[in-house]
């Protein structure tokens, strides 16, 4: 049983620990922790010993206090049992103290300035990790002097913890630390977060995060991230991998991040890709980027005007596309000129058999496929659509941009990501 | 693919010609005339060796200088070596800033008109734009240093001599010489530039699969710094060296190059004074965010806004507007200043090359990408050379 209260690795470190008789054991150069629990166990202290220049483990067993000025052992230093380092163990001023580490909460990347123990039933266990300036001060040994300095101009520090179950270590650096199931936390993140993240660590971590994910939320997350970085992480992967997140990906993304890759890599890919779906990303690559052709997905709903409501949703269910597509339904004639459109609230509000041509409009708001971002995202928010199709000279429909393609224009980058991580 | 990596050695190499470059080489050119053109030989080659170095850090390891220092040496060496890499490019950026006041007194503009509208747009450029943007402005502004090389031609330079003065080392042993040739060497090599290059191949995300463009950017960027430091001295050595006006100053540089050469060239040496300063500025102060922010731990990226990385960006702003109220201090001691600014840097970088050789050497961290023996013995020589010089330097600044 050893008495402990509230503190940090910081105080620990460094600290001289004596036995019963009060005689010199060792300095406290590390502090062992069992890693296979969410909040890691405090197991032991790697001792500078005493009069010599070994290093040896003192179980927690052994010490009956762990304070801020005085750490004692309850035996005598010679009969004292030492204990050597094991697999599976991490130090916390190897391996966790000065890293960098993902704020899984806040999704940032972070650096770890000290560490927070507190006793929890028998075990003393790391609970948070101090990543504010108050850490780096404890550190120095100037927290006393600078919060005192500061608390005359009335400013008072704040503390700036994270709890250690919303810590996600950076694999490349500390290596065997919670790597049963590496980057666990990171998969519940929404794919923007994890973007934002990716964003943030060095190359070989990002390569190391990205491969972690499941396809479906590589393929959003990809969508998410900078094209250089794009481009980087589909360059890293292992073709096979890199097709199959590509092919997860709505067309229209999915030529935004071909566009961004080196030639040869792309065509590489679209070679290998199902053909249809290299042929739809073919012909969006044709389009600048930043124009409504280089925007629109090629994923829309058509029918004929002649079909009933029960038909049309006879229809929407055998196709059973994506969210962002059905929204609306173009009516189209026989040669796939646009005749009208159908909104999906009109569609379910009316009777079995009301033909199509009865609750479609024929006042269309369109765009041309050389329109800019800016002059789509005018229309969309004009208008208030939710997409607005994009049609060539003959006025058939091509394509469609969706409200999400182009909400960066209307709603600035970060907004738009805090608002996802909310909702 | 070259292209894709090309930017950090060219920047960082061309914003080594600051204002207080383009000051020292002007005074080298009008007092020595050809005579220490063979320095700059000597400089392209420990730029280079120790720019790759950093280059070569980041790159591989994917971190900044600070990030390293702080993950492998003491928290207190970190916190120590921040203080005093903020005070040294403190008091560059400082240095720079004065550089487009002068560009203001050659012209006669008030200070307080010409100065704030410089510095908030580049703020606001470094704050608002991508990472893109920000680099091509950048690189623009690299591109434009060729105006002192047309300067250089126009001045109708004394071929036999120039080549005599790049190959022939002459060394004249008078206090004059020595600490002119000194300062030389002192004003390339510095701390910011060692921090700013890695932290900008970082923040670029080059892969260590593109080292070798990486390298040849560095190269690079080592050439055109010398080429345009070369035109420099070559156009003071041809007008005023030979006329015999010593000078002190950029300002007495770009007035006396009036009547020597015409308006064309006083112009042309004025608006290359306001370039040099305003990409100084902006890659010093960068420098100093990049570092601040990997030894706090916090991000710093220019693809970023303000809520993301404050710091970073505060840190930016901070040292701008300081220096922007410095500057309209009346006799403001700029003599002063700069020494100062030169003795810190000489007092820091032998650290920080040490810490680099340290980290490069690091078999943990770099794995097959540490230095072969003769790199370490090419790597050697050049850092004890430049503690050497920059030791006589301090020494004839001091006594």
């Amino acid at each position: 049983m050893v008495y402990f209260s509230d503190m940090y690795a910081s105080e620990i470190l460094g600290q001289m620990i004596m036995d019963r008789t009060e005689a010199k054991i060792g300095s406290v150069k590390d502090i062992v922790l069992d890693a296979s629990e969410q909040f890691p166990k405090m197991i032991g202290l790697l001792l500078n010993m005493e009069g010599s220049d070994k290093e040896k483990i003192i179980l927690i067993g052994e010490l009956n206090l762990i304070g801020r000025r005085v750490i004692s052992s309850a035996g005598i230093k010679e009969n004292t049992a030492f204990a050597s380092l094991r697999n599976g163990e991490v130090l916390v001023r190897k391996d966790l103290l000065d890293k960098q580490i993902v704020d899984i909460h806040g999704s940032k990347v972070v650096r770890v300035n000290d560490l927070k123990f507190a006793k929890a039933g028998e075990e003393i266990r790391l609970i948070a990790a101090d990543v504010g300036i108050k850490g780096i001060l404890r550190r120095l040994n100037i927290e006393n002097f600078v919060t005192s300095f500061l608390s005359v101009f009335g400013i008072t520090l704040k503390d700036d913890l994270i709890g250690w179950n919303f810590v996600e270590p950076l694999k490349t650096d500390i290596a065997g630390l919670k790597l049963v199931v590496p980057y666990e936390g990171m998969s519940k993140l929404h794919p923007a977060d994890i973007a934002s993240i990716i964003s943030q660590v060095h190359t070989e971590e990002k390569t190391a995060i990205f491969e972690s994910l499941s396809t479906e939320t590589a393929a959003e997350a990809l969508h998410e991230l900078e094209p250089r970085i794009q481009a980087f992480l589909i360059g890293t992967l292992d073709t096979k991998k890199a097709l199959s997140i590509i092919e997860k990906m709505p067309p229209d993304e999915a030529a935004d991040v071909l566009g961004d890759l080196q030639e040869e890599k792309a065509m590489e890919l679209l070679r290998l890709m199902k053909q249809k779906k290299a042929e739809e990303i073919q012909s969006l690559l044709k389009h600048g980027e930043e124009t409504a052709g280089g925007l629109m997905t090629t994923e829309f709903v058509t029918i004929p005007a002649s079909f009933t409501a029960a038909q049309t949703i006879e229809r929407l269910r055998e196709l059973a596309p994506s969210a962002e597509t059905i929204y609306y339904l173009y009516v189209t004639d026989d040669e796939g000129h646009l005749t009208g459109v159908l909104s999906l609230r009109n569609l379910i509000i009316a009777g079995h058999n009301t033909s199509v041509s009865e609750i479609s409009s024929s006042k269309m708001i369109t765009v041309k496929p050389e329109a800019s971002q800016r002059q789509v995202a005018d229309i969309i928010s004009k208008y208030n659509l939710l997409a607005v199709p994009v049609v060539d000279t003959l006025n058939r429909i091509i394509g469609i941009v969706t409200v999400d393609d182009v909400v960066d224009f209307i709603i600035p980058p970060l907004a738009r990501r805090k608002r996802m991580s909310v909702g | 693919m070259f292209l894709a990596v090309v930017g950090p050695g060219i920047i960082t190499g061309t914003a080594d010609n600051d204002a207080g470059g383009v000051t020292t080489y002007s005074v080298v050119g009008a007092n020595f005339g050809y005579k220490m053109l063979w320095i700059l030989i000597l400089i392209t080659v420990m730029l280079y060796v120790t720019q790759e170095m950093g280059a070569r850090l980041g790159v591989v390891t994917g971190k900044g200088l600070g990030d390293l220092i702080r993950e492998k040496f003491s928290i207190n060496i970190a916190i120590s070596l921040m203080a005093l890499v903020f005070f040294a490019n403190f008091s560059n950026v400082l240095a720079n800033v004065v550089g487009i006041a002068s560009v203001a007194d050659i012209y006669h503009i008030p200070r307080l008109l010409f100065v704030p509208v410089f510095v908030f747009a580049v703020w606001f450029i470094i704050l608002k734009g991508n990472f893109g943007i920000v680099q091509n402005i950048f690189m623009t502004s690299c591109l434009l240093f060729f105006c002192y090389i047309v300067n250089g031609f126009m001045a109708k330079p004394d071929i036999p001599q120039m080549i005599s003065g790049s190959i022939f080392p002459t060394i004249e042993m008078n206090r004059n010489y020595i600490f002119t040739a000194t300062a030389l060497i002192g004003t390339t090599l510095t701390v910011w530039g060692q921090v700013f290059i890695q932290s900008y191949f970082v923040d670029k995300g080059i892969d260590k699969k593109h080292l070798i463009s990486a390298r040849m950017d560095v190269l690079f960027g080592a050439f055109w710094l010398a080429f345009v430091a070369f035109s420099i001295i070559i156009s003071a050595a041809a007008t005023l060296f030979v006329s015999g006006t010593g000078i002190d100053t950029a300002i007495d540089a770009a007035t006396a190059l009036g009547p020597a050469l015409g308006p064309f060239a006083k112009h042309l040496f004025a608006w290359g004074l306001l370039n040099a300063s305003l990409l100084g500025m902006c890659v010093i102060s960068m420098s100093t965010a990049y570092f601040v922010t990997e030894i706090i731990g916090r991000e710093g990226k220019v693809s970023t806004n303000f809520k993301e990385a404050p710091l970073f960006y505060s840190i930016i702003g901070v040292c701008f507007f300081i220096c922007m109220m410095l500057v309209f201090i009346p006799n403001l001691p700029m003599v002063f200043i700069m020494t100062a600014s030169q003795a810190i840097n000489t007092f820091i970088l032998p650290v920080v090359f040490f810490i680099l050789l340290r980290l490069i050497n690091d078999k943990k961290l770099m794995g097959s990408y540490v230095n072969s023996r003769t790199m370490n013995v090419i790597a050697w020589i050049t850092i004890v050379s430049f503690v050497a010089i920059s030791s006589i330097m301090l020494y004839l600044m001091l006594f």
